[in-house]
């Protein structure tokens, strides 16, 4: 048990709950168990562990690949029993799990993680395995639900006893990090590593594996004065100071899962022979009239039809005033509510309008068109009209300005601000 | 000591294995009525070979399967006749032909033990009605079908078995009963017209039984170790006696009574008592051989506290920003729907009034977002978003506004300006 | 049970399973392979594509480098499975080629489990586990076809059952490997085709698995990686170890390729400005791809070779030259003679043996040839040496590669041009540092022999301007001498003193050497050199390509060639039996398809499929009496009923929801 503990060490409370539940020989099981908590807490790490821990016979699916119930049948079987069987239905698996009870006296646990996904299975299944005691007619058999939803959301019908995983405190976090200390370092320094990388992060994630993330990589920067021999070992401050700038960088980077170290960006020239890393992000690039088509899918998504005459067209009289309220009311749901959708037609003729060379109507030109909503830029909307299309833009404005000054072109000229 | 602590594991490990195999058993049935209706139904069918069909229906975990297991256990020890019981399941037998071959498993269950049927879905049908057509009455053994979740044989292609079963209990051709077991009170209207002409809309109707003193005295029934028993013959009496008496003080005290009540009210339905009891039992061990006050404490736990308020605590400080200005979008607008950048414009505005360390950056937002939505806390209005972009996609929240300042209060190192925000008055 | 009969009759067709193999078929294509221009054609082609391979390979070299070994050491850890994004560009015919030196170079070094994903395959969980099994476990090179209705699927000589496909049996497959653990490399071709539920569902399967099979990931995303960040949740990308790879933009690498393969001397053939400029703007304007370009200019150097045999003899290296000479038989000599420049270098020459004689003819053929080669080099390395000045002047007056270079210099004498005088006074703004590397550069050039004299005089310069980073105080220390103005009155003052400013201050040392060597290379060296060789070589026409049909073959319109193929089909396939002597004649030998498509171009916005299909057997059948008009032969019936399918199918006509029984047109105007 004491490794368990040093395994998971802020686990204490629900591994012992676990453990009254399924630790004792000879008793009666209960039929199922749910475990809920956020993602990154621990759950199917610490069941994995106790259950082989205790040597008990278990079975673990992971219920994202039982995209047949066949998968999920003959996995449970061959885990438990050690033997491939031929199981379609879940009475055929009523059926093999009679005949292994009744040949084993031992504890047979079924652990089904990402439990909702089995409802894209069989929404009846989760009621189904609820009541496998019932049904194989043996108190020796329990089913473990294990997921990051509330088990209220799982149409269950019977009240199951749940276990929750809190999220990790900051006290807990620190504890669980100090056991990721690298070797060539001391305690305390680590500590107050921790310390600080910790107040800047914790307001944005809880999360355990984002944290650990984090933490291992700014570890090298935050070490670096020291290894140069300017910082002493213990001064805080100044080490605070050094590694800050450092921590804003990776906040803005988080759960990107990209660190700047992890680009590398190979820029071979063979005249010169040699290859140039460097970490700027990377732009958008398309080839030219791709990125006019690219323009005018955001105007036309973005600006209403009827104010297009006045925007394009060169030789547009005067406007009108208008009551501004009307114009406000309008700026915020168009903004707010996304883009909408344009014909065919619409996106050409604003194409043409900002484009000051003439391009013929080839069928390279139309090929741009698809070639967008292929890399997902534009979407398609609405399968069967073959020859009025209906088209969507899916880029934001900062993408399409930066797309837009390379061409040299001022997009707010267009847009209805 | 030793010696005596060596006794005191053993005692209490047997006591507590007796009790929760007892748990396992089915309570003593507590619907007179439904009792006596139900048996002289089975009685008239087997002594007498008269064919029927009843419908047993009631919310979940008011005692349907104890009445049945009581009328049956009764039949068993009062009837001389043979009969044979066929169980089926919707949950199991979740197709037509799965049913029939379960029937004839049952049927046959002596020569073909442990072998799988096969065969289609016609030739099973064949055979079963074959097999119960030819029958005449005098030299047929009556046939009792038990049908548990019976409105999931109504989703069944033209629901064949349920026609088929009730046409011959009308036919009278070989004796049978059909008992289905459901909960759903318009099970008759799922039935098809030609089915349910064939049913003899006979329904017993069972309602849970919200009485504080009935539970207590199943519960004293599940814990009391009274009543003598050869599983408890090695145990010492005066470990028993000491049992009874500190489960019976604490039973009766008002804290307890309390509980009890407050998880009738919520959840009242055997299953839920049950998994309390066991979870009670499993706190029982040689450091604390008997029950007490704070095990009670602990159990009952799960129904003061709202899962929701947990996961909103297990949020970070950001996440839960951005579920406050939900809950104020949400409030001002009486319900209607959000989308991300509605949400982000919202909260970017505390933000610019609040410089300290505040997250402004995009993506991460959206991040942010994205993880409330895999938690389940916003759902999306409709399903069909495939060409939304994901900032404009419509959600409605699940959390209320009370769940939402609970958890602010009670959130562990919450800067206070974010709480203030929370619990104020919304611009 | 009894049977009845059934009230429909259906056919089935039942495919035996796969047998001996088929035998192998002749070629089609053998009647045009041996004929000559085909052979000169293909000699150089096939050396061309030699080059561009190299330049391809040592493109990619690093970068696939990298790649493989960042694979190869990669962390293996459980908890997070090693991807690499790589961002291909927007380029996408090109990319497959990128993958498939990809796949060989993992497999070679690497492991030789690579499966390579494209996202038609891979509509939904299933099926992509499905693909990435059986991939893994198929025994031998060839690739499999999965056929949805068999049940099993045909793996070289074993089968492997479709139910067989799934994580489990990998994981029983891969302990057979137990002892070596070689890596599994799953590579997504393109990430953004891709549905992102498909994707997390994935990542999710196989980040269970990763204790027992070391996976890893490869994403070819075409955009930007924050494509990445968006289709895949903060949870799934937690389970991946990202690190990302970007190559050099396609422009950067067609560049590369036009300067070393298509711009040089040693190419057999000459693009011409415009041409060049055509393909040019097709790959900046359209779609970024090199394979495109390279593919355009194969077409129109076969094109080029079709066209007069003499060419497919002379347009080569210039080893065969002489050999192939001799080879020009007299129908060649009387194409060549008739060549405008040729024909030009005859009469100025009044040669007239060149006319009658043969083998004069060839001799002088030959010389000609050599001489045009020798233009062509020289003109190259004129132009060279010019690019290496211009390229990074401020507001790059001739642009900043050398393909920009050479198309200004086909089209027209580049040295009259203005910007070749904005280049020259820019140019004697030129520091010392840059001005010394330029002629290093230079003279590597010119060292390449045939400017040798050249090259010595400017080696004269160069060690007078390294002389002068010896001694520079030298000239400083002189000081102000007077000027003996010899003036009697303010007049001749103000004269004399417009004189000396005229003549501009003294310059010094440095600046007067710069002077020189600008001079000597733009005024002397280059104007001779660098004018377009179309206005003296002879023969010329012979090695360059300028298709002006380029522009209608390379992008086609598509509208105009279907209408003409449909209703004239004779244009295309130039049987005897299609003439038509009018356009709307229509023949009975035509096609089925061009009699229903000029039958429907009669019609109104809606057609009644019965009257169409009366004319259609009329047409067919015109000595069918008019009394029994229902009696359509099944035949025509059958013929008639595909034609119409095709022409649906091909977008023109559309069934029609307002009246029953009539098709809607969808196409309006006739183009020519």
């Amino acid at each position: 048990m004491e490794n368990l503990y040093n395994l998971f060490p802020c686990r204490k409370v629900q591994i012992n709950k676990i453990h009254q539940l399924l630790g004792e020989e000879f008793e009666p099981l209960t039929d199922v168990i749910f475990i809920s908590g956020h993602p990154a807490v621990g759950k199917t790490t610490v069941i994995q562990e106790y259950l082989k821990h205790y040597r008990i016979n278990y079975a673990f699916i992971n219920c994202v690949e039982c995209y047949s119930y066949r998968l999920l049948h003959e996995q449970i079987l061959v885990q438990l029993t050690g033997n491939k069987l031929k199981c379609d239905t879940f009475m055929e698996l009523i059926h093999h799990l009679k005949l292994l009870v009744s040949k084993n006296n031992e504890k047979f646990i079924i652990v089904l993680d990402g439990a909702e996904y089995l409802e894209e299975l069989n929404a009846n299944y989760f009621s189904a395995f609820c009541r496998l005691q019932e049904f194989v007619n043996c108190t020796n058999i329990c089913v473990i639900f294990l997921s990051s939803l509330l088990p209220e959301k799982f149409n269950l019908h019977t009240s199951v006893i749940t276990i929750h995983f809190p999220q990790y405190s900051k006290d807990e976090l620190l504890e669980i990090l100090k056991l990721t200390k690298p070797e060539d370092c001391s305690h305390t320094f680590y500590e107050n590593y921790l310390n600080s990388a910790l107040m800047i992060f914790l307001r944005m994630t809880r999360d355990l594996n984002e944290m650990k993330f984090l933490v291992s990589n700014n570890f090298e920067k935050y070490c670096e004065p020291v290894k140069k021999g300017l910082v002493n070992q213990d001064d805080v401050t100044l080490l605070w100071r050094n590694i800050l700038p450092h921590f804003k960088e990776s906040l803005k980077s988080i759960y990107s899962g990209l660190s700047t170290q992890s680009i590398e960006r190979y820029l071979y020239d063979p005249n010169i022979n040699e290859v140039i890393c460097t970490k700027v992000s990377s732009v958008l690039d398309l080839p030219y009239y791709a990125k006019y088509f690219l323009i005018s899918a955001y105007l036309a998504s973005y600006n209403a039809p009827k104010h297009d005459r006045r925007l394009f067209m060169k030789n547009h009289g005067k406007q009108r005033k208008r009551l501004t309220k009307q114009q406000v009311k309008e700026k915020m749901t168009l903004e707010l509510l996304g883009p909408k959708a344009f014909p065919l037609d619409r996106l050409l003729a604003i194409f043409y309008a900002i484009m000051e060379e003439k391009a013929s109507l080839t069928v390279n030109l139309m090929t741009q068109i698809s070639t967008l909503v292929e890399l997902k830029l534009l979407t398609r909307i609405g399968e069967s009209n073959l020859e009025r299309p209906k088209f969507k833009c899916l880029v934001g404005l900062q993408c399409v300005d930066t797309v837009a000054r390379t061409l040299g072109l001022n997009i707010q000229k267009y847009l209805l601000d | 000591m030793k010696m005596l602590d060596e006794n005191l594991e053993f005692d209490v490990k047997a006591v507590r294995k007796f009790l929760k195999e007892k748990l396992v058993s089915s309570p003593p049935n507590k619907h007179y009525e439904a009792f006596v209706e139900l048996l002289s139904l089975l009685k008239r069918t087997v002594s007498s070979g008269e064919s029927d069909s009843a419908l047993i229906v009631g919310p979940r975990g008011c005692g349907k399967s104890s009445l049945l297991d009581s009328v049956l256990k009764e039949l068993s020890n009062s009837e001389g006749n043979e009969y044979l019981l066929v169980k089926l399941n919707g949950l199991v037998q979740t197709d037509d032909n799965l049913a029939l071959r379960a029937i004839i498993q049952q049927l046959h269950v002596k020569e073909l033990e442990g072998d799988q049927i096969t065969g289609s879905f016609s030739d099973n049908l064949m055979f079963v009605l074959q097999s119960l057509k030819t029958c005449d009455r005098q030299n047929t053994v009556p046939i009792i079908f038990i049908l548990d979740e019976f409105q999931l044989f109504c989703n069944h292609k033209n629901q064949t078995l349920l026609y088929n079963l009730f046409d011959i209990s009308k036919s009278a051709q070989a004796p049978m009963c059909v008992i289905g077991v459901t909960t759903r009170y318009d099970i008759t209207e799922l039935l098809e017209k030609r089915v349910s002409s064939r049913f003899s809309h006979r329904q017993i109707l069972l309602m849970p039984n919200y009485d504080l003193n009935e539970r207590m005295s199943l519960i004293s029934y599940y814990f009391l170790l009274k009543k003598k028993s050869p599983a408890l013959r090695k145990v010492s009496q005066e470990f028993i006696k000491k049992w009874d008496e500190n489960t019976e003080t604490l039973l009766n005290s008002s804290k307890v009574m309390g509980y009890f009540r407050k998880q009738l009210d919520m959840e009242p339905s055997l299953k839920a008592l049950k998994n309390v009891l066991f979870s009670l039992l499993s706190g029982i061990s040689l450091s604390n051989p008997f029950l007490s006050i704070s095990n009670f404490d602990e159990v009952f736990q799960k129904y003061s506290i709202d899962g929701k308020v947990e996961y909103l605590k297990d949020l970070s400080a950001l996440e839960l920003c951005l579920v406050v200005s939900m809950a104020h979008h949400v409030e001002i607008y009486e319900g209607e729907p959000f989308n991300f950048e509605m949400i982000i414009k919202r909260y970017l505005k505390f933000a610019q009034q609040n410089s300290s360390v505040q997250i402004t950056h995009r993506p991460i937002l959206i991040k942010a977002l994205e993880r409330i939505k895999e938690l389940e806390l916003i759902i999306p209005v409709s399903n069909s978003n495939r060409n939304q972009k994901k900032e404009y996609v419509l959600y409605n929240l699940i959390v209320t506004k009370s769940q939402v300042r609970a958890a602010v209060s009670t959130y562990n190192g919450l800067p206070t300006e974010i709480s203030h925000w929370a619990l104020g008055n919304v611009v | 049970m009894d049977y009845s009969d059934s009230v429909s009759k259906g056919f089935f067709v039942y495919i035996p399973k796969r047998g001996k193999k088929k035998e192998q078929l002749q070629d089609p294509l053998s009647e045009i392979t041996s004929e000559d221009w085909y052979r000169g054609y293909t000699k150089v082609w096939q050396s061309i594509e030699k080059k561009l391979n190299n330049i391809e390979d040592d493109a990619m070299k690093v970068l696939l480098k990298d790649l493989v070994n960042f694979i190869q050491k990669a962390n293996l850890s459980i908890n997070q499975i090693p991807t690499v994004i790589l961002l291909t560009g927007v380029n996408l015919p090109d990319h497959s080629v990128l993958f498939n030196k990809f796949r060989d170079k993992l497999q070679e070094e690497v492991t030789p489990h690579v499966v390579m994903l494209s996202s038609n395959d891979c509509t939904s969980i299933k099926h992509t586990l499905e693909h990435i099994t059986c991939q893994f476990m198929k025994k031998s090179e060839e690739s499999i076809e999965m056929d949805i209705d068999d049940d099993d699927v045909e793996v070289s000589n074993t089968y492997l059952k479709k139910s067989d496909c799934n994580m489990p049996s990998l994981v029983n497959w891969y302990d057979n490997f137990k002892s070596t653990r070689p890596r599994l490399v799953i590579v997504l071709k393109d990430f953004e085709g891709f549905q992102p539920a498909v994707v997390c569902q994935l990542i999710l399967i196989l980040s269970g698995y990763l204790d027992c099979l070391p996976i890893t990931l490869v994403f070819g995303v075409a955009t930007t990686e924050a494509a990445v960040g968006e289709s895949l949740s903060h949870k799934i990308t937690s389970r991946l170890n990202l690190k990302v790879f970007q190559s050099q933009p396609s422009v950067y690498f067609l560049n590369n390729t036009v300067d070393k393969v298509f711009l040089s001397s040693a190419c057999p053939f000459q693009l011409s400005g415009k041409l060049f400029n055509f393909f040019t703007s097709i790959f900046l304007f359209y779609d970024f791809s090199v394979n495109r370009f390279i593919h355009g200019v194969k077409y129109c150097i076969m094109d080029h070779f079709y066209k007069n045999k003499s060419v497919s003899l002379l347009c080569q290296k210039e080893n065969k030259l002489k050999k192939n000479v001799s080879k020009l038989d007299n129908d060649c000599l009387k194409e060549i003679r008739e060549i405008p420049s040729f024909k030009k270098y005859i009469e100025d020459s009044k040669d007239d043996k060149l006319v009658t004689d043969d083998d004069y003819t060839r001799k002088k053929i030959l010389k000609l040839l050599l001489l045009l080669r020798r233009t062509l080099d020289e003109f190259y390395i004129g132009l060279r040496v010019l690019y290496i000045l211009v390229k990074d002047l401020p507001q790059a007056p001739f642009g900043k590669q050398f393909r920009e270079v050479y198309c200004t210099a086909m089209s027209k004498d580049i040295t009259k041009t203005s910007e070749f005088k904005e280049c020259n006074q820019l140019l004697k703004f030129l520091s010392k540092d840059e001005l010394e590397s330029k002629v290093q550069e230079i003279f590597n050039i010119l060292n390449e022999g045939i400017f040798s004299e050249i090259a010595a005089e400017l080696e004269k310069l160069n060690d007078e301007l390294k002389n002068i980073g010896l001694n520079p105080v030298s000239n400083m220390e002189k000081s102000p001498t007077k000027i003996d103005l010899n003036v009697k009155n303010r007049s001749q003052l103000r004269k004399k003193l417009a004189e000396m400013s005229l003549k501009g201050p003294k310059k010094v040392g440095y600046e007067i050497t710069r002077e020189k060597i600008i001079d000597f290379l733009m005024v002397s060296f280059l104007p001779s050199y660098i004018v377009p060789y179309t206005e003296k070589a002879v023969l010329w026409e012979l090695i360059m390509i300028r298709d002006k049909d380029a522009r209608n073959k390379v992008v086609p319109r598509i509208r105009g060639p279907i209408h003409t193929a449909l209703n004239n089909p004779h244009h295309y396939l130039m049987c005897e039996c299609c003439k038509l002597e009018d356009d709307a004649e229509i023949v009975s030998t035509m096609p089925d398809i061009c009699i229903a498509y000029k039958l429907h171009l009669e019609g109104g916005p809606l057609i009644n499929l019965y009257d169409w299909l009366q004319s259609f057997s009329t047409i067919l059948n015109p000595e069918r009496s008019l009394d029994n008009v229902d009696d359509i032969d099944p035949t025509t019936q059958a013929r008639f009923t595909q034609a119409v399918a095709e022409l649906e199918f091909l977008g023109f006509i559309k069934s029609s929801k307002v009246k029953p029984d009539h098709v809607a047109r969808l196409t309006w105007g006739t183009n020519k």
